[in-house]
């Protein structure tokens, strides 16, 4: 026994050492909206979302999952962060399918538009964006797999901090909150099914984006939108990708049109929502914060004709009456006092707006 | 690859357990190939000079136990090898002294001379191993050493891997049992090593490079940051120099203990030294007893120093002529040791010519402060006295200190002025937030600021014990085991959260590590 002690104190030590330092890695993670989002999403329970959304802003302030459920019983979530790449998509998925077995996975095309970089508005891969996704993401050979093929390819970093983000974050850990220790046990939930709130209102200006040209993509963006379809076919998810109503300009609208002939060569849908404003009953002076991106009164629109949707082309089941699903009601009276203060916060900053001028 | 890197232990870990892997007759040499593949990973490009040093000083070596027959052979091999290696030590790491100094007196004279500097690549460590060997070159002349007839345990010597990266300086005679007798695998050994690795890491990550961010603030701008703060900032820089290099010290040694190779200790408690010459006794003690053994006795014995001895003499009596030539060879040494530390006028005199002033100083007045001391009935052994003595040493090395910070030699002036003045409220804010990498909560700088000085006081006290004598590796692991524990995962729980590493952190490289 004398003889094996010392292995002994290696191995407690080696122990208790992962146990702090899994700890300490949770409690160093930055709280913000995409963190919850991406973490939020293993606190679903298991097997029960029909539709999952995936994508950047453009999909977790335009699509509300409460409203949906509400209203059409679309039991749903939405799942991506702050200017996502297109690049992720595939990462997400996977780990979607991890726990879930959707119907319907829809993909926010918009990310294929903004990542080359000589595009109007881009956002190209840097730094900033895979990590906001990446930071929630749980460590698993998905995980690795993605950071290994991307970073130092994609972006010019080098790898070890993505794979340990305690390297990045380690000065935080003084501050955590009680989200940290949250994710750290696994009982993290988002509260409003992945969608995020925003208190601001700006009336912007619809471009007239009507034309049948194409430009295509870079070579790399179109691999990658290739590879994520060829992925899909091997994966037997139906899948749709959409364009959310935003101020689209015409040269935006040349790109979707390239890539929305690739995608329906491959068998999967394509939706470019700025074509259905007036159906959707959008109003520019009233439902967008800036160009991008839509208040909730837009959101709750675009969620209301996007589900109804869903329900008729796609037969996404109406769950309200599913006792399996009581726990997607159990989020509604904060979903309602939340979706209420927001409201609230807009009309006044389009008071004061008025009153100024 | 720096040893506080995550490569390092990588590098570390297998290698360790390789090592106790190997039988033990052929350990050492599983130690020559770590040290061999840790040399090429940093300096591959200029693995040559190594060979070159190595194979200068194994014929040297050679030829002086094998062939020469007089003492003027032996004389003559020894100095050509020596200087052999200093040239290549010179040539890389101080051949631009000449332009500069050209350059230099050109302006004075209104020349613009214009002398291009030259961009050498120094392999790791040569500083420390050009050391080593010409200690081991003037071991085997004086006899003290036999010549090792395998070139690979000598090319072991000089590039045992720990000592690469900052020293310590080693010598052949103390290291030959340490490195090439087989060594079993010893528990005792791993544990302590270990520990006293994580130890050098909190003071290296944690406290040196925390501090480190004050003293670059301050020295930014001294007319910014000066009175109180600028004393304050050179006090910082004292604890960050020491916390930098015991620290690196701490887990050189720490590391090599692993396989159960003891190095020499390079500090001792340095900051409760009653005087400068103990200071120095303390601090960088492997460079101190080298200059000591290798350059002052040599120089003290030579026939010129003895001459000079006589002289003086019979010029001013016993005493000065006794202290005559200790204290020209003196200044030999402390001109070398200022050099080496920097290859500019200012490190020349803060480094060498300041310490060999004090030195001198203390030398001469030694006898009026006995003197004094008895006339005014102080107790020269109570805590209070001793503290005195701790407190002016401390502060006369600050003086040191201050004089290598100011950007050049010409601003000592006006730092030193600037100690005189006081600093605006918006220069203390800025001082104060210099203590965070992040903006701070409340709760943040609390603990923050709890780790910092709770580790200072753990390293004043490791020091203390030290002082008086303890083993302080030894005695931690007589602790109970929960004890140990709760040490050890405090000191790594605060080196992960406070730590100065990872992308956006800006770790400060080893002083001492650029020798």
């Amino acid at each position: 026994m004398e003889k094996f002690k010392p292995f002994l104190r290696i191995i407690v030590f080696a122990l208790v050492f992962v146990l702090v330092f899994v700890c300490l890695s949770y409690l160093a993670k930055p709280i913000f909206t995409d963190i919850k989002i991406i973490n939020g999403f293993y606190g679903e329970q298991e097997d029960s979302l029909d539709v999952v959304y995936i994508g950047g802003s453009a999909a977790f302030v335009y699509y509300a999952p409460l409203t949906a459920w509400d209203e059409y019983g679309i039991a749903s979530y939405v799942y991506g962060a702050n200017t996502i790449q297109p690049e992720l998509y595939k990462t997400l998925i996977r780990e979607v399918l991890k726990t879930q077995h959707p119907q319907l996975i829809i993909l926010d095309a918009r990310a294929f538009q903004y990542r080359d970089k000589d595009s109007e508005n881009a956002q190209p891969p840097a730094e900033v964006p895979y990590r906001n996704t990446l930071n929630g993401l749980r460590l698993s050979m998905n995980k690795i797999q993605f950071i290994r093929d991307n970073v130092g390819t994609q972006i010019d970093d080098k790898k070890l901090s993505y794979y340990l983000d305690i390297l990045k974050y380690h000065q935080n850990i003084p501050d955590f909150k009680e989200e940290n220790i949250q994710m750290l046990l696994g009982s993290y939930q988002h509260p409003y099914s992945g969608f995020h709130f925003v208190r601001k209102q700006a009336p912007i200006e619809q471009y007239d984006f009507s034309t049948t040209e194409k430009t295509p993509v870079s070579g790399d963006t179109e691999a990658i939108l290739e590879d994520l379809l060829s992925y899909l076919d091997s994966t037997g998810v139906d899948c749709l990708f959409v364009v959310s109503p935003y101020a689209e300009k015409e040269s935006h609208k040349k790109v979707f049109n390239y890539i929305s002939a690739l995608i329906q060569g491959r068998g999967y849908g394509f939706l470019d929502f700025n074509e259905y404003t007036d159906e959707i009953g959008l109003n520019y002076a009233w439902d967008f914060y800036n160009e991008d991106h839509v208040t909730v009164f837009g959101a709750e629109k675009y969620t209301r004709y996007l589900a109804a949707f869903l329900q008729n082309r796609y037969d996404i089941p109406n769950r309200r009456n599913d006792p399996n699903y009581a726990f997607l009601n159990d989020r509604l009276p904060g979903w309602d006092h939340e979706l209420l203060e927001t409201k609230d916060a807009i009309i006044k900053i389009v008071e004061e707006q008025a009153n100024a001028q | 690859m720096t040893i506080t890197s995550i490569n390092f232990f990588v590098f570390l870990i297998p290698s360790t357990i390789l090592f106790y892997l190997c039988p033990k007759k052929v350990r050492w040499v599983s130690l020559l190939v770590f040290s061999a593949v840790f040399f090429l990973l940093n300096s591959w490009r200029v693995f040559y000079y190594f060979l070159f040093g190595t194979v200068i000083a194994y014929f040297g070596a050679r030829l002086m136990g094998e062939k020469c027959r007089t003492d003027r052979q032996k004389r003559i091999v020894v100095t050509a090898s020596i200087a052999l290696l200093v040239g290549v030590l010179f040539l890389l790491k101080y051949i631009n002294v000449i332009p500069n100094t050209l350059n230099a007196f050109g302006n004075l004279f209104r020349l613009n001379l214009h002398i291009g500097s030259v961009d050498l690549i120094a392999p790791i460590g040569i500083s420390y191993y050009t050391l080593s060997l010409w200690g081991y070159l003037v071991d085997v002349y004086r006899t003290t050493a036999q010549a090792e007839k395998n070139y690979l345990k000598l090319a072991l010597f000089a590039c045992y891997y720990p000592c690469l990266v900052s020293g310590p300086i080693i010598r052949y005679p103390e290291m030959k049992s340490e490195l090439f007798e087989p060594r079993p695998l010893r528990w005792e050994n791993v544990f302590q090593g270990f520990h006293r690795i994580v130890f050098g890491l909190l003071k290296k990550i944690f406290l040196a490079d925390t501090l480190a961010a004050h003293v670059q603030l301050v020295f930014s701008d001294t007319e910014k940051f000066s009175g109180p703060l600028l004393f304050l900032g050179v006090a910082m820089y004292a604890v960050q120099i020491y916390c930098d290099f015991s620290g690196c010290m701490d887990i050189v040694l720490g590391a090599s203990r692993l396989y159960g190779v003891k190095l020499p200790e390079n500090f001792e408690s340095p900051f409760f030294s009653r005087n400068l010459s103990e200071f120095w006794r303390r601090w960088h003690i492997t460079l101190g007893l080298w200059g000591k053994d290798y350059i002052l006795y040599p120089l003290l014995k030579s026939a010129r120093f003895q001459k000079l001895g006589s002289w003086g003499k019979k010029r001013f009596g016993k005493k000065v002529g006794k202290k005559l030539p200790l204290i020209l060879a003196i200044w030999v040494l402390w001109a070398i040791i200022g050099f080496w530390h920097g290859a500019t006028l200012k490190y020349f005199v803060a480094a060498g010519m300041l310490p060999w002033v004090y030195f001198s100083l203390s030398e001469i007045c030694s006898d009026c402060f006995k003197k004094a001391s008895e006339k005014l009935r102080l107790k020269t052994d109570t805590f209070s006295f001793h503290l005195f003595q701790s407190v002016r040493t401390i502060l006369l090395m600050l003086i040191i200190w201050l004089i290598t910070l100011a950007p050049t030699l010409r601003d000592c002036g006006k730092v030193f002025s600037n100690l005189f003045s006081f600093p605006s409220m918006d220069a203390i804010k800025e001082f104060c937030g210099a203590f965070a990498f992040v903006k701070l909560t409340r709760r943040h700088a609390f603990i923050k600021l709890f780790c910092l000085v709770a580790s200072l006081l753990g390293v004043t006290a490791v020091d203390r014990l030290k002082y008086r004598g303890v083993c302080v590796g030894e005695r931690f692991d007589r602790q109970s085991a929960w004890f140990r524990y709760l040490v050890l995962f405090a000191m790594i729980i605060a080196i992960i959260c406070f730590g100065v590493y990872g992308p956006g952190f800006h770790p400060g490289e080893f002083i001492y590590g650029g020798f």
